[in-house]
């Protein structure tokens, strides 16, 4: 067990306090989703989609695997992996997310009659990158926020 | 005098900033620690040791490349132990006569 002695003064705990609170921002600086990930992931996520909704989910495979490999490159690149935080901003990612999934299959299926099913799979295709992508640029900015947030009082 | 929540092994400069580097993160790199901490390999992997041996800290090996890559991370118990020892300093900060 450690030895739990000596305690310092109250400018010394308070400089042990900054530094804490530095490293901590250097931690999340370093963890800010780059917007080239936000990219990433709207467009699988949209091509994913896509493929579902003109029914050829014989190449979902190589879209998971697409997703394996830019979450494996981003935590490779930054050199930091973020603790998973339930927020509100997961919750509503995963609530809105979810049926607009489905969703968008059976409005692709219903319009395929009237526009084609490729244009019907590429135009839910877009809604869905277009919403992953907004998302994405919320929890940048959520992220963010968090930073600027440490030191103020209302950090975590 | 004894104090619940203070950690002297935790406490050392290098150390807290080691804990308070992971505390908000799964992992990090041993690489971007050591840009961080702008320390040597051997001053980081001293401080890592002695974390490690406290059960604070675990280490994990990959391969990315041919290049062996190690990667840095709290345990619960370290977690748990530098969270007590942030509000034993500020209990200090604001309490300093106690």
């Amino acid at each position: 067990m450690p030895d739990r002695a000596e305690q310092p003064a109250a400018d010394d705990a308070r400089e042990a306090l900054d530094s804490i609170q530095a490293m901590e921002k250097a931690a999340l600086s370093r963890g800010i989703p780059p917007q080239w990930f936000g990219a990433s992931m709207a467009l699988l996520a949209g091509a994913l989609v896509a493929l579902s909704a003109a029914d050829h989910r014989e190449y979902h495979v190589y879209v998971l695997l697409l997703l394996s490999a830019v979450l494996v490159h981003r935590s490779q690149k930054t050199g930091v992996s973020l603790r998973q935080i339930p927020t509100k901003l997961v919750g509503i990612a995963i609530i809105v997310l979810t049926p607009l999934f489905f969703g968008l299959i059976v409005v692709a299926q219903l319009f395929s009659n009237a526009i084609g099913t490729f244009w019907a799979a590429l135009a839910v295709g877009i809604v869905l990158a277009i919403a992953v992508y907004t998302l994405s640029l919320f929890e940048r900015r959520w992220h963010i926020a968090r930073i600027g947030s440490i030191g103020s009082g209302s950090g975590e | 005098m004894k104090r619940k929540g203070f950690d002297t092994i935790i406490h050392a400069p290098n150390r807290l900033q080691i804990c308070a580097f992971l505390a908000p993160l799964q992992e990090a790199e041993f690489k971007v620690l050591r840009q961080e901490l702008d320390v040597s390999d051997s001053v980081l992997s001293k401080h890592i040791r002695q974390l490690e041996e406290a059960g604070y800290i675990e280490q994990r090996k990959s391969t990315v490349d041919g290049r062996q890559r190690t990667w840095v991370s709290l345990t619960s118990a370290g977690r748990t132990a530098f969270v007590q020892h942030v509000e034993e300093l500020k209990r200090l900060v604001l309490f300093p006569s106690e």
